[in-house]
This record gives C-alpha cells, sequence and structure tokens, in this order.
C-alpha cells in the first residue's frame, strides 16, 4: 500500500516537472507586512526558489513602503526571507498578486555562524561555536574588544587582569591546554590569522559586525597547529545590506571613570603607632617620636583619579543600486585616561571594507585597518605602592622639596608622586592589517579566492626617569632614558577552492580545500643612556648620557614560517544527517627537520532530531539537535629557534672593565614538536516554543599530550631543564546555554540568556615526575604554586597559619626551632619535624573556577531599551602575596586596616600577629592566610537607550544612551577584585590567580549619541 | 608559492587530489587546463626551503671557536660564572665556608643562615641555606663552569686556529677554572659526579659519585699545567684573572687538604719565592676599594658598581633599625652617617660571633679591621667586621657594591706554608719565618714567635689563621681539614642559636640536594645515607 502511494506520488511530482518545464512567466505583485504590528516591511528578500543557488539568482525586494513586484514562471516557488523574521516559501501557482504577512523568527537557526574558511547557518553547524553579536558590544567604554567578551560566551573565560587603558585580558576557551605553553586563542580577524597576542586595541570595537568562537575539534582543527586553545573569529561590519544610498552614522560618547573599591590600609597616625609598637617589642628605636608630626597621606588617591574615557566615530557604508558594490568606511578617535594619573591610551583608527562583484565570474574586494595608538605606561608600578610606600611617607619635606626617604627605614625609595610628575613613559604602535581577495565563481557551485594579506606594525616606546627624581637626586645618579622599537612585517597567502552540490534528494555536499603559506619576520632593538647629563632633552638625546659602562645597546631578529594544507567535506544526508571531515597539514619553521610536518584530522556528526517525525509528533522542540565531533588540534607553543642550542652572552668585567663572554644557553633540542590536543565534544540543542526558548548543552573532554614543559635536569649537568615534549593534561567540563524570549508584545520585549561554565583542569602526567615547583609569589616565601600529577593545574601550596601564639606554654609546647613570641604568627609543623620549611607544604587552593558564568537581560518598551549584564565566577582561590607583608610582615610595609585588630596584651584573642613579631619575610612561609576566595559577581555592562521619535526625513535614526561598564564587583577579596593579576598576561597557566594589588580596573559611567543619515 | 615537502606529499598530495579530482568532472575545458597547471605545479614545488630557520640574532655553540677572540670569549663567560649569587656574588659560597665555624654568625635568627650555622643542615633545608639559589644553585653554577670549559677544551684539541701563546693561554684558563670548580665541589661534597670530555647530557645526567682522592689527583695535576702555561701577573683588562699563581695556591689547599705535607711546603714556598706577590705593610689596606689588585692579593673576583656589581659587602654592614646600642639616639648615628655620605644599610647577616670578639688579642693591630663596636661615637649594639663592610652610600649603595671579592692573599699563601713546614720537620727556623712575616705588621712592637713546641706551634698557626684571614672565606674548611670543627664548635660562644648541641660528625660535608638524586637515582649508590644525611 505505501508503495503505491509513493509510486502515484512520484508520478505526480513528475508530471508537476514536466508541466513546470513549460511555464509562462508571470508578474506577481504584492505587499508584504509584520504580523505583530501589521506595518509593511521595506527590503524583504523575494528569491525565486529554484534560481537560489545559481548564479543567475531570480530575486527582488520588497521597496520602501513594502511592495514588491518580480517576474517568474506561474508555477515558481517563491521565497520570502527578512532578517528575524521567520522565512516563508509561496507557491506562485499563478497567482499574480500575492500579499504576505511574516511573523518573527525568535530563533536564531537562521542565523549565520561564520566557521574557519567559510560560514554556515546555524542549524547546520555540526561544531560547537559560540556567536556574539557586535551589536551586544556596541558602545561599551572600553579599549579592546576582548575585554568586552567577558561572560558572553559559554566555555570562554576571560580574566581583565589589569585596570590599565589598553591592556589586554587572559582568555582561556575550555580550560588551558598546555602548562608552560601558550593558553591564548588564536584571533582571525576577516579571515586573516593576527596570532595569539595580536593588541586588539588596533581594532574599533563599533567596526566589528560579530564574534564568533570556536571551541571543539571540528571547528578548530581547520587551523591546525594553532587551533588547541580555541579560535576566535572577527568579522568586521559590510556595506551589505543597506538600503537606500549611503548610510552615515555618527556616534559619541563620553564618560567618567573611578575606581570601583579602594583597599583599606592603615592611615598615617595609625601606620605610625604600629611601627612605635613594632620597635618597641624589638627594643629599637621608635621610628615616630612625635606622633603629631606623622605624615597622612593617602597615596591611593594621591596617585589615582576620576578619568575620563571619549569615544567618537563615523562611518560610512552603502551598496550599489545593482547590489554589486558595497563598501564600508569608518573613522574613530578614542581617548582614554587612567584611573592612575598620567596613564591613558589615545587610538586612531581607520577602515575600509569593501566588495565588488565585477562579474558573475569575478569578485574582488578588500579589508584595511589602520591604526596609531598612544599609550602613556604607568610610571609607577601599583602593586609597589601597595606594599611599600606607607601613609607616614610625606610627599614632600620641610624645604617643599619631594621625600627621597622611607620614615621607617631611613633607605632611599621611589615617591611615586615625583614618579607620576617627572617620569616619562610612553609607547606609540602603528599598525596596517589588510586583506585582498580575488573570488573566481567558473560555475555556480564551485569557488575559487585567493586573499593576500599584509600586517605591519611599528612599535616604540620611549622611556625618561631624569636626574632631578628625588631618589636620582640623592643618589648622584643623573638622569636615565631607554628607547625601544620594534618593527613586524609579515603577510599569509591563502588559496581556496569551494564546491558546493545540491542533490535532488534535497542532500548537499560541499568541499573545501586550500593551501596557505605564512612568514613574519620581527626586529627590534634597544638604546639605554645613564647619567644623562641633564634634564632638557630626555630621551631625545640618548648621546647625552655619561656613564658608557652602563649605556647599552641591543638589537634582536625573530622569524618564523608555516605553510599549510587544509580540506573539509560536509555533508548533509536529507537535511537530517550531517556530517563533517576537516584536516589540516601545518609545516612549521619553529620544529626541527624531522619534525616539521603533522597532520590534525578531526570528524563530526549531527542529527537534526526536530525532521524526524517520532520528535515532531511530540509537538514539544521548535529545533533539536544532537552533534558531537572528535579530532586533534595542535599547539606550537614555543619561539622560534627554541630547537638550538645557543651561546648566551655572560659579559662580565676585568679590572673595572666590561668585557664580552659568552656562556652556553641552554641545550639543542631538536625533538621538540607540537603540542596535540584530542578532543571529543557531545551537545544538544534545543528549541522550544517556536524558538522563544532555545537551550544548548555541551560536555567535552580534551586531552593533551607532548605538553611543552621544562623538564628538570639534575644540575649535575649544568642546566636546571630542558624543554622536551612530556606530560599530559586533561580538561574536561560542560557548557550550558539558555536564551529565552520571556515576552514579545509590540510594545514591549524582553530576552534574557544566561551561560554557565564548568571545567576541570587536572595534570595526567609530568614525564615521570609527582610535581614541579611553580612561582615564588611572595618574597623569600617558597614556592606558591606547584603541579602535582593527580591535581588541578596550577595548585597553591603553603603551610597552613594556625592563628596567633597565644602563651609561651604554647610555644614551649610546640617545641619549634627557631624564635617565637607570645601573640606572633603560628604555623604548622604538618610534619613533625620541629621546623617549618617546604617540606611542610600543602595544597591550599587553586585559581580555577568550580563555574564561572554570565546572565544578560535585554529590554526594550516603546522607544527605550536596556540591557544589562552579569558575570562572575565561583570557586576559585586567590594568592594574595600582598597578605604577607601587610598582615605579617614588618612596619615600613604598608598594613591592612584589619590589623588595628592585632594582638596585644590587652586583645590576647586576636589573630592577627603583634607588632614585631616577624623579624624577616622569610620567616613567613607562603600560608593559607595568603589564599583567599576569588569567587565574585560584577555588574560588567550596564546600557540604556531611547530611540528618539523624529519627523523629519532628513535623518534616519536618533538615539541617546547612558552606558556603563564595570559598575560593580561583590567579592570577599582583600585587594577587591580579584581578577588582577601579579604576572600580568604572561599566557601560560601558571601565571593565573596571583594578586598583590595591581592597576585597578575602574567604573566607567558613559553617556552617548547616535545619529544615522 | 606552492610548495609540498617530500615526506608529506603523500598527506597533502591527496588533499589536493580529491579537490582536484572533484573539480575536473565538472570543469569547463579552460579552467580545466589553468587548474591542472596550478596542481601539477604545487606537487613539485618543496617547502623545505621555505622552512628552514635561519636565526640572526644567536649564536651556537657548533659553530663558535673559530678564533682566538671566540676563546677569550667563551673564557670570559666562565669567569661571569662565578660571580654568580651561589658562587662568589652574594654571600654564596662563603656561607658554607664561614657559617658555623669560630668567626663569622648573623645577629639575630635568620632561616637562610640558620642550617649551616645551627647545624640543624638536612636535605629538605639545603636549598634555603643562601640567597641566590641556595646549594642547588651553587652546584649548578659549579657543574655549568665544568660544562663550558669542558666545550673549550675540547675545541682546543687539535684547533689551527690559535697560535702557542694563545692555545696555552686559552688552556691555562679552562683548566684552572674547571679544576676549581671541582676543588670547591669536593670540599663541599666530597665524592661527586665527575666528567673531564664533552659528553652529551643524556650521559652527564646519569653520572654517579668519584671518589674524591681521584678527583683531586687528577685536579692536582690540571692546576700543574695551568701553572706551567699560565702568566706570572695580568695587567689592564686582564686583570682578575687567575695567574699561575693562583693555581698554585689553589694546589696548596689541597696538598693540605690531603696532608701531603711537603708537596704542600714546596708549593708554598715556591710561590713565596717566585711569585710577584708579597705582603702590604698595612694590614687595612689590603682591603682598600681603593687599592684593588694590591700586591698582596693573588686573585680578586672584580665586581663594579653598576655593572656587574655584588651583594657580599651587604651582609657585613650594619642595619640602622639594630643600631646604635641606645636606641634613642639613632636618629642622631643617621644624621652623623649621612653627614659623611653613609649609611648602615646593610643585612648585619655576617658579624664576628662573640667568641671571635673576646679571643682576638686587644693589642693586636688587625683588631680595628675584624672587629668595630663603636662608630663615629656612637656605641654599637653588634661587633661588626669593618674590612668587609662598605658604608658610602653613593659610590657603593646597598645592593651594588663595587668591591672586588679577595679570593687568595699571600698572608694565607705564608701561613699555610708555616703550616706545611711545620707539620713536615716540626718548628723550624722557617716555620717560624713564615709566621712571623703574617705577624710582623699585626704587632707594634714585632710579637714574633720563637720556642714554641710543635704542638703549640700548630695552635699558633690555627689562632693566626683566624685573626690574619677572619671572614675571607677560609676558616671552616681550614677546622674541617684539621679534624677539630666539632670541637671548636662545641667551645666556641655564638650570639644567637645552639650550634654545640647539634653539630654532628658528617656535618663535614653537605648533603647532595634532593631532587639531584631524585633526577639521578645513581648518586645514592655509592653513598646510599647521602654523606651521613639520612
Amino acid at each position: 500500500m505505501i508503495k503505491f502511494t509513493q509510486k502515484v506520488v512520484f508520478v505526480l511530482v513528475l508530471l508537476v516537472y514536466a508541466v513546470s518545464a513549460n511555464a509562462q512567466q508571470i508578474t506577481v505583485t504584492g505587499t508584504v507586512t509584520d504580523s505583530e504590528s501589521g506595518m509593511t516591511i521595506p527590503g524583504v528578500n523575494i528569491v525565486e526558489l529554484s534560481t537560489r543557488n545559481s548564479a543567475k539568482v531570480n530575486g527582488t525586494a520588497t521597496d520602501i513602503d513594502g511592495n514588491y513586484s518580480i517576474s517568474v514562471p506561474a508555477d515558481a516557488s517563491l521565497s520570502f526571507s527578512y532578517l528575524g523574521f521567520a522565512s516563508q516559501t509561496i507557491q506562485v501557482n499563478g497567482q499574480a498578486k500575492i500579499d504576505l504577512v511574516l511573523k518573527p523568527d525568535l530563533s536564531n537557526l537562521e542565523e549565520v555562524v561564520v566557521v574557519g574558511y567559510g560560514q554556515v547557518k546555524k542549524k547546520d553547524l555540526t561544531g560547537s561555536v559560540s556567536k556574539v553579536d557586535g551589536k551586544d558590544l556596541e558602545n561599551l567604554p572600553t579599549a579592546r574588544i576582548d575585554q568586552t567578551l567577558q561572560g558572553r560566551a559559554a566555555g570562554v573565560q576571560v580574566s581583565q587582569i589589569s585596570g590599565e587603558p589598553g591592556s589586554a585580558p587572559t582568555i582561556r576557551i575550555r580550560g588551558g591546554n598546555s602548562i608552560q605553553g601558550n593558553n591564548e586563542p588564536l584571533w582571525v580577524i576577516d579571515g586573516v590569522i593576527v596570532g595569539t597576542d595580536f593588541n586588539l586595541s588596533n581594532l574599533n570595537s563599533n567596526d566589528i559586525l560579530s564574534i564568533d568562537i570556536l571551541k571543539d575539534a571540528v571547528a578548530v582543527s581547520i587551523y591546525g597547529t594553532r587551533g588547541a586553545n580555541g579560535v576566535i573569529l572577527v568579522t568586521t561590519k559590510s556595506g551589505k545590506g543597506t538600503k537606500g544610498g549611503t548610510n552615515v552614522s555618527f556616534n559619541s560618547y563620553y564618560g567618567v571613570q573611578s575606581m570601583v573599591t579602594k583597599v583599606d590600609f592603615l592611615d598615617g597616625p595609625q601606620h605610625a603607632d604600629y611601627a612605635n609598637e613594632d620597635a618597641e617589642f624589638r627594643n629599637s628605636a621608635l621610628p615616630f617620636t612625635d606622633l603629631n608630626a606623622v605624615a597622612n597621606v593617602d597615596w591611593i588617591d594621591q596617585v589615582s583619579q576620576n578619568s575620563a574615557v571619549y569615544n567618537v566615530d563615523v562611518s560610512l557604508s552603502g551598496m550599489s543600486e545593482n547590489q554589486k558594490v558595497n563598501y564600508y568606511i569608518s573613522g574613530n578617535y578614542f581617548d582614554q585616561e587612567g584611573l592612575i594619573r598620567e596613564t591613558g591610551i589615545k587610538k586612531y583608527i581607520f577602515r575600509a571594507n569593501m566588495d565588488n562583484e565585477i562579474s558573475d565570474l569575478v569578485k574582488v574586494g578588500f579589508r584595511i585597518n589602520l591604526s596609531r595608538l598612544k599609550t602613556e605606561n604607568s610610571k609607577i608600578n601599583f602593586g609597589t605602592l601597595y606594599l611599600s610606600t606607607t601613609p607616614t611617607r610625606g610627599i614632600y619635606d620641610e624645604n617643599g622639596e619631594f621625600t627621597a626617604l622611607d620614615p621607617i627605614t631611613d633607605g632611599v625609595s621611589r615617591n611615586f608622586e615625583a614618579d607620576i610628575q617627572m617620569r616619562q613613559n610612553h609607547s606609540y604602535t602603528t599598525n596596517i592589517l589588510g586583506n585582498i581577495y580575488v573570488e573566481l565563481q567558473p560555475m555556480d557551485n564551485l569557488t575559487f579566492k585567493t586573499t593576500f594579506s599584509p600586517e605591519i606594525n611599528n612599535f616604540k616606546q620611549n622611556v625618561f626617569n631624569p636626574g632631578a627624581l628625588p631618589n636620582n637626586l640623592l643618589l648622584q645618579n643623573g638622569g636615565d632614558a631607554a628607547i625601544t622599537s620594534t618593527m613586524r612585517v609579515g603577510w599569509i597567502n591563502e588559496n581556496t577552492v569551494n564546491y558546493i552540490r545540491d542533490f535532488d534528494n534535497g542532500s548537499q555536499l560541499s568541499a573545501l580545500a586550500g593551501f596557505t603559506i605564512q612568514k613574519s619576520e620581527e626586529e627590534g632593538d634597544i638604546s639605554r643612556a645613564f647619567r644623562i647629563s641633564n634634564d632638557v632633552t630626555g630621551f631625545n638625546n640618548l648621546g647625552f648620557g655619561s656613564d658608557p659602562t652602563r649605556n647599552e645597546v641591543a638589537s634582536s631578529y625573530d622569524a618564523f614560517q608555516l605553510v599549510s594544507w587544509l580540506a573539509r567535506v560536509n555533508y548533509s544526508f536529507h537535511d537530517k544527517y550531517l556530517f563533517t571531515v576537516v584536516g589540516r597539514v601545518d609545516g612549521s619553521s619553529r620544529f626541527a627537520p624531522e619534525n616539521k610536518y603533522a597532520l590534525f584530522p578531526s570528524g563530526a556528526f549531527a542529527w537534526k532530531l526536530h525532521e524526524e517525525p517520532f520528535i515532531q509528533n511530540l509537538n514539544l522542540f521548535s529545533d533539536l539537535k544532537l552533534r558531537t565531533s572528535y579530532g586533534l588540534s595542535g599547539s606550537q607553543a614555543i619561539p622560534s629557534y627554541r630547537t638550538l642550542a645557543v651561546l648566551s652572552s655572560a659579559n662580565t668585567t676585568f679590572n673595572g672593565i666590561e668585557q664580552p663572554g659568552v656562556i652556553l644557553g641552554r641545550p639543542e633540542n631538536p625533538e621538540l614538536k607540537w603540542e596535540t590536543t584530542q578532543q571529543l565534544d557531545i551537545g544538544l540543542e534545543m528549541g522550544f516554543l517556536n524558538g522563544r526558548l532555545s537551550v544548548e548543552f555541551d560536555f567535552y573532554q580534551k586531552n593533551t599530550r607532548d605538553l611543552l614543559l621544562n623538564a628538570q635536569l639534575p644540575r649535575q649537568t649544568g642546566f636546571v631543564s630542558k624543554l622536551q615534549n612530556i606530560g599530559k593534561v586533561q580538561n574536561r567540563g560542560f557548557e550550558f546555554l539558555v536564551n529565552s524570549t520571556n515576552l514579545n508584545k509590540d510594545k514591549f520585549t524582553w530576552s534574557t540568556s544566561f551561560s554557565l561554565s564548568h571545567n576541570n583542569n587536572k595534570v595526567v602526567d609530568l614525564g615521570g615526575v609527582d610535581f614541579i615547583n611553580l612561582a615564588t609569589p611572595a618574597q623569600q616565601g617558597g614556592t606558591g604554586a606547584r603541579l602535582i600529577v593527580g591535581e588541578t593545574t596550577p595548585v597553591f601550596t603553603g603551610v597552613r597559619y594556625l592563628g596567633t601564639w597565644k602563651s609561651q606554654e604554647e610555644i614551649d609546647e610546640a617545641g619549634l626551632g627557631g624564635d617565637h613570641d607570645v601573640g606572633g604568627p603560628r604555623f604548622e609543623d604538618t610534619n613533625g619535624d620541629n621546623q617549618i620549611t617546604e617540606d611542610d607544604f600543602i595544597v591550599l587552593g587553586s585559581p580555577q573556577p568550580d563555574f564561572y558564568y554570565g546572565f544578560g537581560n535585554s529590554m526594550r518598551m516603546g522607544n527605550f531599551t536596556l540591557d544589562f549584564f552579569f558575570q562572575g565566577t565561583y570557586g576559585n582561590e586567590v594568592f594574595n602575596s600582598l597578605t604577607q607583608t601587610a598582615f605579617f610582615g614588618r612596619s615600613e610595609t604598608t598594613k591592612y586596616a584589619e590589623t588595628l585588630n592585632r594582638w596585644t596584651p590587652e586583645n590576647p584573642t586576636s589573630d592577627i600577629p603583634r607588632a614585631g613579631s616577624v623579624a624577616a619575610l622569610s620567616e613567613i612561609y607562603n600560608n593559607s592566610e595568603m589564599i583567599e576566595d576569588g569567587s565574585h559577581i560584577r555588574l560588567k555592562n550596564f546600557r540604556f537607550g531611547y530611540n528618539v521619535p523624529l519627523k523629519t526625513d532628513k535623518i534616519r535614526g536618533l538615539s541617546v544612551y547612558l552606558t556603563g561598564n564595570n559598575l560593580f564587583v561583590i567579592s570577599s577579596f582583600r585587594l577587591k577584585d580579584p581578577e588582577t593579576s601579579q604576572y600580568g598576561r604572561q599566557s601560560d597557566n601558571l601565571s593565573m590567580g596571583f594578586s598583590s594589588g595591581q592597576y585597578p580596573t575602574s567604573r566607567t559611567v558613559a553617556i552617548g549619541a547616535k545619529i544615522d543619515f | 608559492m606552492l610548495c609540498i615537502n617530500q615526506k608529506n606529499k603523500f598527506a597533502a598530495s591527496h588533499l589536493a587530489r580529491g579537490a582536484y579530482l572533484k573539480t575536473m568532472k565538472i570543469m569547463k575545458n579552460k579552467y580545466k587546463i589553468i587548474l591542472s597547471v596550478l596542481t601539477a605545479f604545487s606537487l613539485l614545488m618543496s617547502c623545505d626551503n621555505f622552512l628552514e630557520e635561519e636565526p640572526r640574532d644567536i649564536v651556537s655553540p657548533s659553530i663558535f671557536f673559530n678564533s682566538a677572540a671566540e676563546y677569550e670569549l667563551a673564557i670570559v663567560g666562565i669567569y661571569n660564572i662565578y660571580k654568580g649569587n651561589a658562587l662568589h656574588g652574594k654571600i654564596g659560597l662563603d656561607r658554607y665556608y664561614e657559617n658555623g665555624a669560630d668567626v663569622i654568625g648573623p645577629n639575630r635568627v635568620f632561616d637562610q643562615v640558620e642550617p649551616i650555622q645551627n647545624y640543624t643542615l638536612s636535605e629538605s633545608n639545603i636549598s634555603a641555606l643562601s640567597q641566590g639559589g641556595g646549594a642547588p644553585q651553587t652546584w649548578q653554577d659549579l657543574y655549568a663552569i665544568i660544562l663550558n670549559a669542558n666545550t673549550l677544551l675540547d675545541n682546543l684539541d687539535g684547533t689551527t686556529v690559535l697560535n702557542d701563546s694563545e692555545r696555552d693561554y686559552a688552556l691555562g684558563q679552562a683548566l684552572f677554572l674547571r679544576a676549581y670548580a671541582y676543588y670547591h665541589l669536593t670540599n663541599l661534597w666530597g665524592n661527586v659526579p665527575y666528567y673531564r670530555e664533552l659528553i652529551p647530557i643524556a650521559e652527564i645526567q646519569s653520572l654517579p659519585r668519584t671518589d674524591v682522592t681521584l678527583i683531586r689527583n687528577e685536579i692536582l695535576q690540571d692546576l700543574q699545567t695551568a701553572q706551567d702555561i699560565l702568566a706570572s701577573q695580568y695587567s689592564g683588562t686582564n686583570l682578575g684573572k687567575a695567574s699561575k699563581w693562583t693555581a698554585a695556591t689553589v694546589m696548596v689547599k689541597i696538598y693540605l687538604t690531603q696532608q701531603r705535607w711537603q708537596e704542600a711546603r714546596d708549593k708554598a714556598v715556591e710561590i713565596l719565592q717566585q711569585s710577584p706577590h708579597g705582603l702590604l705593610d698595612d694590614y687595612a689596606a689590603i682591603f682598600d676599594l681603593n687599592n684593588e689588585y694590591n700586591e698582596e692579593n693573588i686573585w680578586e673576583i672584580d665586581f663594579v658598581k653598576d655593572v656587574r656589581s655584588s651583594d657580599w659587602v651587604d651582609h657585613f654592614t650594619p642595619r640602622i633599625r639594630d643600631e646604635p646600642k641606645d636606641p634613642t639616639k639613632q636618629n642622631e648615628l643617621s644624621a652623623a652617617l649621612g653627614a659623611q655620605q653613609e649609611g648602615f644599610t646593610g643585612y648585619g647577616l655576617a658579624i664576628p660571633i662573640p667568641g671571635y670578639v673576646n679571643d682576638f688579642p686587644l693589642n693586636d693591630l688587625r683588631r680595628a679591621s675584624n672587629v668595630l663596636t663603636n662608630y663615629l661615637g656612637f656605641e654599637l649594639n653588634f661587633p661588626y667586621m669593618p674590612k668587609m663592610w662598605n658604608l658610602d652610600q653613593i659610590n657603593s649603595p646597598r645592593g651594588n657594591h663595587g668591591d672586588n671579592k679577595i679570593i687568595f692573599r699571600m698572608a694565607d699563601v705564608y701561613l699555610m706554608a708555616a703550616e706545611a713546614e711545620n707539620e713536615l720537620n716540626g718548628p723550624t727556623t722557617s716555620a717560624y719565618e713564615y709566621i712571623n712575616a703574617v705577624r710582623k705588621r699585626a704587632y707594634e712592637p714585632d710579637q714574633d714567635l720563637a720556642g714554641l713546641t710543635k704542638d703549640e706551634l700548630r695552635q699558633a698557626i690555627y689562632d693566626e689563621r683566624r685573626w690574619e684571614l677572619g671572614g675571607e672565606g677560609h676558616r671552616r674548611m681550614d677546622l674541617i681539614r684539621w679534624g677539630i670543627l666539632e670541637e671548636v664548635v662545641k667551645s666556641t660562644q655564638y650570639r644567637v642559636f645552639n650550634p654545640a648541641a647539634n653539630i654532628k660528625p658528617y656535618h663535614i660535608l653537605l648533603p647532595i640536594p634532593t631532587e639531584e638524586f631524585v633526577l639521578n637515582p645513581a648518586l645514592l649508590e655509592s653513598d646510599p645515607t647521602n654523606n651521613g644525611y639520612r
């Protein structure tokens, strides 16, 4: 019976086909309206379906009043599509007038996702890719686009480690794979691979159309040796889709930044009191004999300021009448002052994008971005200020000169106010990043594309420390200056061929193959002069340096080359079963001849379950897709020339005069190769209520092997370690993403997104050793972090702090070696050998969070819009090395305000050590008091906008907005912002989670307006 | 620009072929030709050249040693390792050679000094022994010197780019610098891994310990060769390099340790008679910063403020927070120091211990240079050793001192000659001559020794070394080779700690750092006790 029906259908189809072949051309007209507002919709794309994939697409668009007219065969099918509305396909059946009502599409299934070397509709995606719409990042008052990504995508952990304008955050996609190698993702801007440390300040955030983050194996393996840490694809705006001549958009905002929260330290008199108590206990001279004469300087206030951020950008975009040419041109000026005085970044950016379909065969285009950055670098180290400038340090002495001495130690120390006023330290970056392409389409389904992408980057830094600085004056040092510059020139040539074939049964095959070649060269030099005889010429005439023994010049050269072959095949069977196979062969100059090439294959399968009748019958899902992928990707996490032994410079003096010398710098290592990451991903995408609610869940497991580790050598070799491919790390976790349209009324819409990520990262193998010691963040505090097999990378280590000694009996009973005082700190002698050493260290925490999350809401009510976005982490620890001095240490360092409640004979229950009980920092090993909970929640962004209703045609749109960044952070961390990092953005896994009070992040509130002409 | 590597031709051509076949099937003819050409081209070219690294700012050891100047670079580099913080830079080696004896100690409990001063030394706290990386760094730096010297010596073999005098200079320097590294290794650890050839790292890393006597005997030969071919004296920018007399002095030290009295005496006398060195009349002038490379000093390690500075001086310099005795006068003392551009900005960690202060003869003219208890009219809390300190805040600020480190000087050789002669022949005229030469400048009027028994003279020499060479990095090794370390420690008065209660016979050597035998278990094979520490 079934067979009979099938036959009948088949015959009917054949008949229809036969008739259609002879169908007459007719003209169809009509109006398209919005189902909700009833308003007509201009710009709806209307295409004759059968010509969709051909070179001669028959199509049109609705005019300003929503009317259209198209000439088609009488039996044609018309597809109506418009972004944000569900597409509809209508059989013409000879009708001359078809009016259509489009319903809003609440799902994002039609959304185009950019993947490596191509793009694909969200619904056809087989890999795990997060998309962030450029609109969500618009006008957030920061210098860098990566700073705004925080919390926006599941599985992507962004940490803002410094508040210095233009400073880069760290990004970990699905955890860090590498231990000592690079863990930053690969950035690709408009198809150009710019590497892991491209300065994103070079981009204008408002030029960005979208950001797509590739996470699983099938998505990243097309980037071969550079994909293992995930790939972030940035797409800039084009003129595509613009209507009605040139669109001019003018946008500007002005904002004020302030310190989110301030750390509480003892003030001047309180600190003097502490110092005196300390000296008295040690039978030393009281540093402050007259408490009324003690200075009381709030140094944090002194060096910081409420500062301004200003942005203006203008863009022109448009499309030719025949839609063959589109362009986007923009200019941007951005000026952000820092929270620390005399710091900031100024950006001047110009962009031009164009695509030109010269003929059916040839299409050409280019993207070019020119930027000039001027950065005023911080003249002071905020961590040092926190550490050692006590409020008792006056700014000026009685003669009105800058103080040069610390009042407690009488030693020479930096005067940060003088530093801010007198030191010079700024840098310039000039960057040109472009690409030009030619696309040939000899057949409807075959495309050849060649791109050439050059990048030129010039960096120059000027530093001058005048002789008039108080410490230089006192030591009669004269001034010193340094000039550093680097020039990098690189290019990539990529050649791809793309082939698409639709089969009659609804299946589709698309294939990509390509060859790419890349080279980059960097030359650097530095010149330094000392004892500059005058302060007039600054760094501009190093010839005034009159200390030939210290004056210094150096230069460097670095280059690398890569060649790659890549391929990808997508096959969708009946639009239900999707298969992807990807592979890339990379050859890299950085490895020894036997190890230059490697292949990184991967594959994926996705099943569109909602196309299956048994799911459709449930009437529950509007979308249900199961996908899984598995494959390899690599990380060439070593710098150039690391396979070679080198002689390093070991100059030294004889008879007071420096002589050049060399020693063996490192052993050769021809066996070095890539780190390889295997990744399994299982994802489930669910849509409910016509896409109003969508849920995406991904589980992944990554196993990284051949880790580039500085494996220890016995020191009898003369070396301490050798870089080798040993060790394994595992990352396992899940990502959970919910998007919901809570309300979708005419006057009021409200949508919510929530992402939650969990990553469990673990050391599996360290090449035969049980642990490796890492950083020593606190002075003489011992190893602060360790890699231990079976534990998270890394774990914090130290002894347990047990509070203060409460009585002499307690001290005697414990029988510990060394000097101990009642009221002094007590640490746990874990191994019971009666001394506190590194052998007593235990695991005290880890910088890896249990969860991190983002939570956003977007509302529109009439002409008002409101967006706000929270982000945070849970379960990570921070190693606060400032605690060693500010809680335990001697009186010449700053003290937390909480030490007011320290142990004294009158306050014998306090667990804050008494003043004077610690004679040397080396007595204070890393300990549990220094490990703090880093969990926090942050109101990351806030935006309130109003679309001003206009009575004129001269202006297309006018909106005003109030926007904010980093409005508050809730955290119990002593230094307030647990994300700041002592080690800056070292891209390895080891530098995470240490803080000693770095450049603070700011709260920004800005007001702005945007006008479209 | 398409290119293919031979090895991976298969993988790459497979990809390319796939695309090629697919396109061929559906292509119009004219494109067929273009693509065929491109594909063929891509398969023919090789990428190997393109992927070759061309380092331009680094030098590989394999292409080095092409001229006398390049050999000189390698020699200079080895000297720089000796200036590292774990050797002669910071307190480094002197931590083992002075602390825990009867001259120097810290002014307070300080954990970097404690293990060796208090004889609580263990395998686990040996890393904390001193600043600059502790004993593991000392161990590593000495072996780095050996590796670099072996590389240099290997390249000297059969080289044609050096003339005879250049070759002798390079050979003598390399042999001396390597022998001096083994001298310290054997002093501190006894039996140690030993290699003299340029062998692969994979082999070096599993070498077991070698008997100390064998090592000492072989380095004595190296030192003799070095003495034979090195210059007697250096000048200009070679000042600070080891001369033939430096090599000879190390030989005397090793002979004494081996109780080869005859050879020790002869070698010492050779130095006394043939070297251009002699004693200065003024003891304090030996240590004067403005009198570096004076006649008495056989070898100095060169340091220069701002360029190649060190902070060993700071260990001998007081801290203002400890001084003066009357704390209420601290500001006055600061002001007085400041008035002459001086400051107490040191660490106070290497100062004379009470036993030394008490025993030092009051009429000894050297006392003022070795023990100071008053300064600028202020009574001090602790005694200091001013011959080693530097208070000058302008020319020698904290952590940035240019004071050379005196390694060997003539007074040491005189006293060693006296010791060897006394052990060999008893209290002969020569023995008295050698010791009295040193005592001449110490007493006014002269207090020449005479009429002692052999044992009395031995004791007098022991004491003389204590006064003459205090703090200069010889004392603990002296006590060890005399076999009296334990006895002396038990009868000496210390300021902090109670070393008498802790010292054990095995403390004459250091334990090999734990991570060394974790990485190379062969180190434990010949001695599972690790010098008695386990």
